[in-house]
Formats: structure tokens, C-alpha cells, sequence
């Protein structure tokens, strides 16, 4: 949607399709998206069960390969390269931690050793003392302590199990790391470690991030652009102070109003109160036209007939916002 | 173990629709006892709201299911008592199932769990149904009745193919919806919701969590709603208890418990809450919930509390009235 004025972003994704063919139908789990990451930045891809944030995600990682489309790392085509046929320089390069530690952490083995495996697999020629090194090195950059080494995963906590994820996923010294919904299964006082971590693992290693998550406060404090996924296309994309300070589209307005409020500032951010209303249909048969038209409140003839272009609201060089909604129209303006 | 009376001197004795009184409740594993709940008070007055507000492993799905007694067979109520409109729960066990059927109903966390995934909804309500009118004459199709209007009251839309439909078949949303309206079906004066909505989506927590305060205030049932999300709480009831290691300590109105949070944990708790507000973040608590094998002696906190004193290793604290509304269980206010 938007071409980077920066140096080549490290992760490009342009028109990506991904379709699952089953009997009964095709699910169309991602529908056309477009966005560029650059170098030490954050992308939040933010969407409900079904918006196709997670299959996007997938591709990228290579669990999946697009069906259409194209995903760029460095500028080199990954998109139709299935994980395990891609180098292992890549690999080491593009890494993940999974939303739930329980199931992603190998429960009878222990933290040394699901470190150690990371460490091997990328430093063939590493020697023990070397590995043990770099895992006291991961260990503490995380914020974890020393004598959980000898721990299995079910003797720590759900924070500190999404920690050693975390080391986990840094042991390669990769570039661009996908963290797949890092604290949603985590409680309020794990998930601050949690953010604090990896906030201070991007300031000292400066990676890139795609973070996956239907959370809006966890984009607040560590995204530095947002993406709203409806469905398998993006809906509204942006810088997140533009975000926060301005949201247009109906449904990010209806995902901010149903974010449980504490405070008058709280109350104060949250837009013009759009009460959520039915529920995301099935990516087998979206809505023609907008897909979103049957929720929203403001849906006119033309939305559900056509399906509206991304508008281009703000172009600056550390600013930005773009949104697909017909109630815009008008106010586009031509970069 | 000794009572504390200062426990439920704030209890109204009067309006009182559910007392727990100093619970104690254990969980056996072959080699290790779980002491977990700790000697937890609770009232709930007729038509009061209440919060519990916890993490995990704080014991408030114990705490809930030990009120209607369906702990697992690992669980075991080993001191205190339960009174409901003042009689005992625990002692009289015709009596626990005669409110299990026509006065509390509980929506559980996971509605996935809950349902059985081979018993279509028809069969999920009309099992309920049954066994809670089975000393009625209610024929069949006066039960379907009753089913119907319950999914109705739920908001379900196309009640027909629900009721046809299995647990998988139906999104997340809306199998919650149907275990609240299971739940319905037998709380005619409490409601006991288990963190309702954590696994929902946001817009979907939204419409649910307002389905729950609308039947609570149309159907003017009593509630206690347990949570790890204050906000989520904040606009839900009127009295908020705040969970930590099998004990509560912390007792107050939202505002109370938002505005000026006594506790070491419950200050912890808040200031950690990611903020939409701001880009910062807050510290986080380090250290994890304590080992109900070997729990501390003393206050439970304590291991993980930047105001420990020596007393706080040795001593349980007792619960002090701090406001008109609020009470704290901690050293640092005796």
C-alpha cells in the first residue's frame, strides 16, 4: 500500500493470497495484503479469531506458502519457500515465539537443554563452554535467573516460560522475530516482564518485529506501526500515535470501544463509542462488497456492492495513514 | 486453626444471601497435600455484585466451585463453612442440591469444556431442564419451551439450527452464550461467573459481559464474578475482593481498590496493567504465585513483597478495616 521512503524495509509483503481448499468450499484466510517492516521497527497485526493475522504470520514463517502474491526478506522472495527447504541461514534469520509456552517449550526436557538445541542447530561448531556462555548471556538478557537452567518448563511460571521462549528465539541472533500473540495467555503481572523484555531486547539488538496480537494495549507499548486485519484484508494501517490519536474505521473504532476502561484518560482515547454488534462471519463466504458492511453502523449502499479502495489520509515521512472505508473518500489526498 | 472474627464482623447478617466463612480447602495429589485456600471469607448480600479479582493459581475457581461443592475428587473443603440464606451448605447435603438446582447457576471459563462435544445443545438444555424440574410434571415440549426462551434471553440468533447444532459447530460467542443460558436455567437468585470471557475476542467480551449484566439487572440476581482483568471488573459490581495465594487481601468498592490500592500485590497488580494511555510499561511483580505444597508461614505475599518485614515471614496477617468500604489484610496497616 505504501512504498517505504526509507531503506529497503527488511520484510515486504505485497497482494499476499493465502486459500485453503476444502470440500466444502475455499477458505480465503488472507485476501490481498500489503505492508513493509523496516529495520528495528514494529508491526502489530491486530485482529479478532478469523481476521487471518495468524495464517499471515504462518506464511511468513514458512509453515504455509502463499498461494498468491509475494513476501520479500532482504528483497529475496520467500513466499513459496516452505520452511523446510529454506536455508539454514534463513532460518536463523527469521524467528518465532509461539502464544502458549506450555505447548511450545518441550515439557520433559530443560531449559538448558531446549536452549542447547537452539544453540547447535546454528553454531554447529560451538564449543560446550561456548554454549554455555551464550545461554547464561540469553538467560540473564532476558531477565531470567541463572538457576532456572536446571528447571523443566513446568516448574516455572507462565512469564518466565515465555521468557525462555523468548531466549529461545534469540539464541540465533536473528533479525526479524514474529511474536504470535507473546502475553495473551499470560496473567497482567507476567505480562509486564514479559514487554519489558522484549521492549529492552529491540532497544540493545535493534531486530525487527511482527507482532501478532488482538491486545491494543500491548500494541501501545511496543508497536511502532499498527495494521487492522478484518477477514484477510487490512482494513486500516497507520503509525501508532496516528492510531491511537485518530482511528477511523469502524471496526478498529468498535475494537477500541470494547477495550474495558479504567480511567477518564482511558475513556478520553477511546473514539465516539461504537457498541461491538454480531460476530465476524465465516472467511468461507465473506460479505461482498466491504466485508464488514453487515457490523457497521455507518455502512452506506455503495459498501455493500464495492469494495473500497486504501485511502490515503496522511503520507509523511514518520507518519502515516491509510484506511479502506468509503466514508473517506472524499477527504483522500494525493501524495 | 483459629477463626477470625474480624472476618465477618462486616457481614450483614440481615440482607445476607451467601456467607463463606474462614474456608479452608486442600487438594490431594498421591505424594503432596495443596493447602490452597487459606481461611477465605466472602459475603454477598441479595442483589450485591461482587468481584473477585485474582490471577492464576490464586484459588478463585477453587473458591467458586467449592460454593456448589463440584471440586474435583482431589478437592476437600477441610475447615469453614458455606451459608447460604443461613444454612449450611457443607452440613446439609439435600439442601446443597436443592440450590444447586433452583437457586445458583455458574458459567464456567472455557465453554468448549463445558459442553459436552457429543450432546447437540437440544440434548445439553433439555438434560438440564430435567433434572432441575424432575419433581415437577413438566412433559417435553414444556421443557423445550423453557429451552427456547432461555437461548432467546441469551440473544442467540436462529435458535432452531443452535439447538440442532454441536459445541464445535458453534463460534465462540455463542457457545458461551449457551452456557449462560444453562446457567440461567438454574440461578433464580445468584450467578456465579468463572472468568466468563477469557477466551473471546474483544468485541465479543464486550457484547457478552453486557448480556451478563443485563440479565443480572432485569433478572435481580445476585453475582460474583471472578477475573484476573480489573477494567473488566471495574464496570461490572459493586465490591471487589482481591485474591493472592488462597487468601483474600484486599476488600473494597472499584473505586476503592482503583483509586487507592492498599496492598503491596494489589499496587503491584495495577501499576503492571498494560495501559492503552501510554506507551509505558510497568514493572511487572517477579517471582511466581507460592507453592501450596510448602506455602510461607506467615503473610503469602511475603517472599514476593518489596515491603516484607519480619513479622510479614512469621505471622498471617488479619484483615483491617481501613475505609468505609475497605478493608486490607497486611502488616503494613497494623
Amino acid at each position: 500500500m505504501i512504498s517505504s521512503k526509507l531503506a529497503t524495509p527488511i520484510l515486504s509483503v505485497r497482494d499476499l493470497r493465502k486459500y485453503f481448499i476444502l470440500s466444502q468450499g475455499v477458505v480465503k484466510a488472507v485476501d490481498g495484503v500489503d505492508f513493509d517492516v523496516n529495520e528495528g521497527e514494529t508491526l502489530a497485526l491486530v485482529g479478532e479469531s478469523g481476521s487471518g493475522k495468524t495464517t499471515t504470520a504462518h506464511v511468513i514463517m514458512g509453515f504455509y506458502t502463499a498461494s498468491g502474491g509475494s513476501v520479500k526478506y532482504k528483497s529475496e522472495e520467500i513466499g513459496y519457500i516452505p520452511i523446510e527447504k529454506r536455508s539454514l541461514k534463513l532460518r536463523k534469520e527469521i524467528q518465532i515465539v509461539f502464544q502458549d509456552p506450555a505447548t511450545s517449550l518441550n515439557p520433559k526436557k530443560s531449559v538448558k537443554d531446549i536452549l542447547e538445541i537452539a544453540i547447535k542447530t546454528h553454531f554447529p561448531n560451538s564449543s560446550r563452554l561456548e554454549r554455555l556462555k551464550l545461554m547464561l548471556d540469553l538467560i540473564n538478557f532476558v531477565g531470567l535467573s541463572e538457576d532456572l537452567l536446571f528447571k523443566k518448563p513446568s516448574e516455572l511460571g507462565g512469564g518466565e516460560k515465555q521468557l525462555v521462549a523468548l531466549a529461545r528465539a534469540l539464541a540465533p541472533d536473528p533479525q526479524l522475530i514474529i511474536l504470535d500473540e507473546p502475553t495473551s495467555a499470560l496473567d497482567v503481572s507476567a505480562q509486564a516482564r514479559v514487554l519489558r523484555a522484549l521492549s529492552k531486547v529491540q532497544r540493545e539488538r535493534k531486530n525487527t518485529y511482527l507482532l501478532i496480537t488482538h491486545d491494543l494495549s500491548v500494541v501501545r507499548n511496543l508497536a511502532t506501526k499498527v495494521a487492522i486485519m478484518y477477514l484477510g484484508k487490512i482494513y486500516e494501517y497507520a503509525t501508532t500515535e496516528e492510531f491511537f490519536s485518530n482511528p477511523l474505521h469502524p471496526y478498529t473504532q468498535m475494537l477500541l470501544s470494547s477495550v474495558p476502561t479504567l480511567t477518564e484518560e482511558e475513556e478520553k482515547i477511546l473514539p465516539r463509542k461504537i457498541p461491538s454488534s454480531g460476530e465476524i462471519p465465516s472467511p468461507m463466504n465473506p460479505p461482498s462488497g466491504c466485508r464488514f458492511y453487515p457490523r457497521c453502523p455507518f455502512a452506506k449502499e455503495i459498501c455493500k456492492i464495492k469494495e473500497p479502495p486504501p485511502i490515503v489520509i496522511k503520507d509523511k515521512e514518520d507518519s502515516f495513514h491509510i484506511v479502506r472505508c468509503w466514508l473517506y473518500i472524499d477527504t483522500q489526498k494525493i501524495p | 486453626m483459629f477463626s477470625q472474627e474480624s472476618d465477618y464482623t462486616r457481614i450483614d447478617k440481615i440482607n445476607s444471601l451467601l456467607e463463606v466463612r474462614d474456608l479452608y480447602v486442600n487438594y490431594r495429589s498421591y505424594w503432596y497435600v495443596y493447602k490452597v485456600l487459606n481461611g477465605v471469607s466472602l459475603s454477598v448480600r441479595k442483589g450485591e455484585k461482587v468481584g473477585i479479582l485474582g490471577e492464576s493459581g490464586a484459588g478463585k475457581t477453587t473458591l467458586l466451585k467449592s460454593i456448589i461443592n463440584i471440586l474435583p475428587p482431589s478437592g476437600k473443603i477441610v475447615n469453614g463453612d458455606i451459608l447460604y440464606k443461613g444454612k449450611s451448605l457443607i452440613k446439609d447435603k439435600k439442601y446443597l442440591n436443592e440450590i444447586r438446582r433452583r437457586s445458583i447457576g455458574m458459567i464456567f471459563q472455557d465453554p468448549l469444556a463445558a459442553l459436552n462435544p457429543v450432546f447437540t445443545i437440544k440434548e445439553h438444555m433439555l438434560d438440564i431442564l430435567k433434572h432441575i424440574y424432575k419433581n415437577s410434571n413438566y412433559s417435553k415440549s414444556d421443557l423445550m419451551s423453557m429451552a427456547v426462551e432461555l437461548l432467546r434471553e441469551v440473544m442467540l440468533p436462529d435458535i432452531e439450527r443452535v439447538l440442532n447444532s454441536y459445541p464445535f459447530q458453534l463460534s465462540g460467542g455463542m457457545r458461551q452464550r449457551v452456557v449462560i443460558a444453562m446457567a440461567l436455567a438454574s440461578a433464580r437468585e445468584l450467578l456465579l461467573a468463572d472468568e466468563p470471557t477469557t477466551n473471546l475476542d474483544v468485541t465479543i467480551q464486550d457484547q457478552i459481559l453486557r448480556l451478563i449484566d443485563k440479565l443480572v439487572n432485569e433478572r435481580k440476581l445476585s453475582l460474583v464474578l471472578v477475573s484476573h482483568a480489573l477494567g473488566l471488573l471495574y464496570r461490572m459490581v459493586n465490591t471487589l475482593y482481591v485474591m493472592y495465594g488462597g487468601e483474600i487481601i484486599e476488600i473494597g468498592s472499584p473505586r476503592d481498590i482503583l483509586k487507592d490500592p492498599l496492598h503491596p500485590y494489589t499496587r503491584m497488580l495495577i501499576e503492571s496493567a498494560p495501559r492503552i494511555t501510554t506507551p509505558k510499561v510497568g514493572e511487572g511483580i517477579r517471582g511466581n504465585p507460592p507453592d501450596y505444597r510448602n506455602p510461607p508461614p506467615g503473610c503469602r505475599f511475603y517472599p514476593r513483597c518489596p515491603f516484607a518485614k519480619e513479622i510479614c515471614k512469621i505471622r498471617k496477617p488479619e484483615l483491617k478495616k481501613v475505609g468505609e468500604t475497605h478493608y486490607v489484610r497486611c502488616h503494613l496497616y497494623e
